[in-house]
């Protein structure tokens, strides 16, 4: 009696740890390219999700293949996951977000990423897409990458703050730096800033010198001015001013910053304009509580404008190739930009340039950011070999913190770019 | 039939050790190999000797994560050992609050994530430290404790305190039960006071646990990562990294493989020097030779 | 067992006692902000002091917003939830996988006639020594080449793995003391070594299966590491990297439903401990300890 007892309780057991092992391997589904309906895009935009799925309904609605957005809000696993994934056919997803230029350049050298150079060339020969807007995902001659959506770097700021302290808004960077004092001594903090995720250390270090003198910027990312030469650290004298008015508290993660540009805590914001869309999520008007102005050149020949370009790649081995093409197609399209323009509140290089119809895009076109006046400059964080983007975010986040160490670090920076391969 | 027989005891021991090389000792020995080679994870690896280790010596980096890694041992070793000795001694004297051991080692069964999360946000300019600061008057004191250098590594190694104290001081009580009355009630009769028959007979009879409890906390204060992965991610500037946050970031942030084995292997190094005392202490407790 | 001589004895009972209930206090501090905090709402967390109770909202419904905030997260699946379920399967199924192959194993080492018994035990003794950092480059590469990255499948054969030496090391030590003669006997008596092990050491093996239990749940339910490094997607992220993730950068379900998430994820072992804290102690003084009683 004990025995048979004592052996039902084994095979139970062992029942149980097999069916959990089953359970846990049995999950992995693979898609299947026939019929299928709906892929998964995997990003690292959770702000962005209800605009995703939109743009993903939209599409199906349009030629019966979707997708659904899978968001993740951690960008350092976010990139080392992907990675990993996109290298076998079980876990590839059918396609995903990532950066331009340095950053998707080792996942084209090892061919991970389906060529889609055909899409982009129908685009190119209809006029609806300029051959320069596809630079950052160009490599040899080919694209591999699609874009997610453009965005230019400008000033965000609450309005609200703005009309209460009877502010202008700066034409000069004298002004500017005025206009911060002002809202300092009212209380606030004049700057939003953040050193959690630590890439945002590299915004005011890329804006100061591209204001000063777009060439400076240009030759540092091309490695033919060094970080420590005389004129670049005469350029970030500027720098080291704003750093004054950032928060005191440059922990707080990403989530608990922008509420505070609505509120009015942090009264300006030096982001790209996907930021808008963030804000809109959190009841923000777009005309009334929002307002949007260039960061005021420091000297004459400071005209440049970072502008980054956000790419959506397929694996090689996604499990639906063919069926993300089509999707991608129909988003580069100029009714699907049309529509993601209008969803997303940003701008898009195709059919000439399309522009929101809201308030705060009034005034990016009114400062001319589609015209030739201005130079668009890469962002530093696809601009340089990862390595040294890592590298030197850490030490402008160290200058941040503490601005009489800044000619040690753009040493550091240069002594390390010499040790690089 | 003999060589059945034979055969037969070792069938019992392959499950576990078809689990233990395959997943633990493979990769261990793999990783060794790897640290002399460059490789991003993608690309093919290459031999590069010792480069990995002489990058790895020559990178500031690695130093203030050597630093801060002695900072984080010794800090295991002071705050949590010395005040789970002292928890320890005051439930030995009150007997009975088996409620308050419990409390005390409550964080054993949170999480290093659960911890993190809820010591970030108290260390924040708005958080609940700097709000206890401005009330008992240290408003000049008040800073964001995980951005100042080298406040963020102290504050981690408290909250890593708070964490490990109630372990330590089960620990301690436990061999403090184990103390035999005799030595006491002598100690007593011959006119001891309270002060000296702690010092003089208690704490000197914990001297193995202690040494168990001294060696953990070594161990432990090695290993530490997933307290500052999540409460700094080693920064800011990698001012608060120890080594195994930098074999992280190294590996899996910069995808420099080689060289974040080489920050594996320096690290497992140090560790095993102290567990061959831990495995010297247990082994003796537990007839190894048997 | 008193200490204190008689005289004094409530006096410094008094000093003693008040002492330690002003400790317990401080360190309960952190887990009462905790509890504040989740009952908030977002602009009652800004407003108010973090030990304070907010009441801007009613606490108990905003807590239990929170709660399902934090489990269902503000996009698709973006919650503990699913993570919860993940996390359940793998301290389960690893835990007791673990136990059965590290007590086989130790049944061997302390009973069978094995030459060489003692390098196997260190082969598998091996495992307790070494700081997880060594694991994970390679695992992560063999797992990609396995298609074991992201799976469960995966993820559970590596907490199985990681938990069997310390399993095989107290189950030797406990198998160590059972009397030599009862084998012996038992193998007279023509039983095979299976039934002498299924008869005379499983029932005699139940207090360090419970132990081992408690505390390999325990740590695999903690676990951050492998969680962020071998799996990605929700349906196998372990709990604990999902939960990381709810603070991190670009989350935006709001510091109050991270504390309430935080607060579910730990119920498990919390609840485990409050109900076995006497195995949990007495566990522990084996794990650091070595003695096997």
């Amino acid at each position: 009696m004990k025995r048979n007892l004592g052996k039902a309780l084994v095979v139970s057991a062992l029942i149980f740890l097999l069916g959990g092992m089953v359970f846990a391997g049995g999950t992995q589904e693979s898609g299947k390219e026939e019929g299928v309906k709906q892929l998964v895009y995997i990003n690292d935009n959770p702000p962005f999700e209800r605009q995703n799925a939109e743009m993903g309904k939209w599409i199906e609605e349009r030629i019966g293949i979707g997708f659904v957005p899978e968001s993740y809000p951690d960008l350092t696993n976010y990139q080392t996951n992907l990675r990993q994934s996109i290298l076998s056919k079980k876990t590839a997803p059918d396609f995903f977000k990532w950066w331009s230029n340095y950053r998707l350049k080792p996942l084209v050298d090892e061919s991970l990423l389906v060529d889609v150079s055909d899409i982009w060339q129908k685009y190119f020969n209809a006029g609806i897409w300029p051959e320069s807007a596809a630079a950052e995902v160009t490599f040899n001659g080919r694209q591999y990458a699609v874009p997610y959506h453009y965005s230019h770097w400008g000033i965000i700021y609450n309005k609200g703050v703005f009309e209460e302290l009877n502010l202008d808004i700066p034409k000069t960077w004298n002004e500017f730096m005025d206009v911060c004092e002002k809202i300092k001594a009212s209380g606030r903090t004049p700057i939003a800033m953040t050193l959690a995720g630590r890439w945002q250390a590299l915004i005011w270090w890329t804006e100061v010198l591209i204001k000063t003198d777009p060439d400076l910027y240009l030759g540092i990312v091309e490695g033919s001015i060094e970080f420590a030469d005389p004129r670049i650290i005469k350029a970030l004298q500027p720098w080291l001013e704003v750093i004054k008015h950032f928060p005191e508290d440059s922990t707080l993660p990403w989530q608990e910053v922008y509420p505070k540009v609505y509120s009015g805590e942090f009264a300006m914001d030096l982001l790209g304009d996907w930021f808008f869309t963030s804000l809109e999520q959190l009841g923000a008007d777009m005309e009334k509580d929002i307002g949007w102005f260039p960061v005021p050149p420091i000297t004459a020949k400071g005209n440049g404008f970072v502008f980054e370009i956000s790419p959506i790649a397929i694996p090689v081995n996604s499990p639906n190739v063919e069926a993300a093409k089509k999707v991608l197609d129909e988003w580069m399209s100029l009714e699907g930009q049309k529509k993601w323009v209008e969803i997303f509140s940003e701008s898009s290089p195709a059919g000439g340039g399309l522009v929101p119809k809201k308030g705060v895009y009034k005034s990016i076109e009114e400062a001319g950011l589609f015209s030739d006046r201005v130079r668009y400059m890469p962002r530093w964080w696809e601009a340089v070999p990862v390595e040294l983007v890592e590298y030197s975010i850490d030490k402008f986040a160290e200058v941040i913190l503490d601005t009489s160490k800044l000619e040690r670090a753009m040493k550091d920076i240069d002594n390390f770019r010499k040790t690089m391969k | 039939m003999t060589v059945v027989k034979k055969i037969k005891p070792y069938i019992f021991l392959i499950p576990a050790l078809v689990f233990v090389i395959l997943f633990l000792i493979y990769p261990a020995v793999h990783t060794i190999i790897v640290s002399f080679m460059e490789w991003n994870g993608i690309s093919k690896p290459q031999w590069i000797g010792f480069d990995n280790y002489v990058h790895m010596l020559q990178d500031p980096a690695f130093w203030i994560a050597f630093r801060n890694t002695i900072l984080w041992v010794i800090g295991s070793i002071l705050i949590p050992v010395t005040l789970g000795l002292i928890a320890a001694l005051l439930i030995y004297m009150l007997p009975g609050q088996k409620t308050i051991k419990l409390l005390l080692f409550l964080p054993y069964a949170l999480s290093g994530v659960v911890i993190s999360i809820m010591w970030s946000y108290m260390y924040r300019l708005d958080g609940a430290i700097n709000g206890i600061l401005k009330i008992i008057g240290f408003v000049e004191n008040i800073k964001p404790w995980l951005q100042v250098v080298p406040a963020n590594t102290f504050a981690m190694i408290i909250t890593n305190g708070w964490r490990m104290t109630g372990t330590n001081m089960v620990l301690f009580s436990i061999g403090m039960q184990a103390i035999p009355d005799e030595p006491i009630e002598a100690a007593y009769i011959e006119g001891s006071s309270n002060w000296q028959i702690m010092t003089r007979v208690i704490i000197p009879m914990m001297a193995s646990t202690t040494a168990v409890v001294v060696i953990m906390a070594i161990i432990n204060g090695f290993n530490v990562f997933d307290i500052v992965w999540v409460m700094t991610e080693g920064g800011p500037y990698r001012s608060s990294a120890t080594l195994a946050v930098n074999m992280y970031r190294e590996s899996f942030v910069i995808f420099k493989f080689g060289r974040g084995a080489a920050n594996a292997v320096t690290l497992s190094l140090l560790v095993f020097v102290a567990a061959i005392f831990y495995m010297r202490v247990i082994f003796k407790k537990s007839r190894i030779g048997e | 067992m008193f200490i204190i001589k008689k005289g004094k004895k409530i006096y410094w009972e008094v000093i003693l006692f008040s002492i330690i209930i002003i400790w317990v206090a401080v360190w309960l501090f952190p887990i009462w902000n905790v509890f504040v905090s989740a009952m908030k709402s977002i602009d009652g967390y800004i407003s108010s002091r973090p030990w304070e109770f907010s009441f801007d909202v009613n606490p108990i419904i905003q807590f239990y917003e929170n709660i399902v905030r934090g489990l269902a997260g503000t996009q698709r699946g973006s919650g503990i939830g699913p993570a919860f379920l993940n996390s359940m399967i793998y301290a389960t199924v690893g835990a007791i996988t673990a136990i059965i192959f590290a007590s086989l194993a130790a049944y061997a080492l302390s009973c069978l006639p094995i030459k060489g018994r003692f390098v196997f035990f260190l082969i598998l003794f091996s495992g307790t020594v070494f700081p997880l950092q060594i694991y994970l480059i390679p695992l992560f590469t063999f797992f990609q080449k396995t298609g074991l990255y992201d799976t469960k499948l995966g993820l559970t054969l590596a907490y199985t793995a990681i938990c069997i030496p310390f399993c095989v090391f107290l189950l030797r030590n406990w198998y160590l003391d059972i009397p030599k003669g009862i084998v012996e006997s038992a193998t007279i008596d023509g039983a095979t070594e299976l039934q002498t092990f299924w008869h005379i050491f499983v029932p005699f093996s139940m207090p360090p299966f419970v132990t081992l239990f408690l505390f390999q749940f325990t740590w695999v339910w903690n676990d951050f590491i492998f969680g962020i490094t071998f799996a990605r997607s929700r349906t196998s992220r372990p709990i604990m990297a999902l939960l990381a993730g709810l603070q991190n950068m670009y989350s935006n379900v709001g510091i109050p439903a991270v504390l309430a998430s935080a607060i579910i994820a730990s119920l498990p072992t919390v609840l485990l401990l409050v109900a076995f804290r006497n195995t949990f102690f007495k566990g522990l003084a084996v794990q650091y300890g070595g003695s096997s009683k």
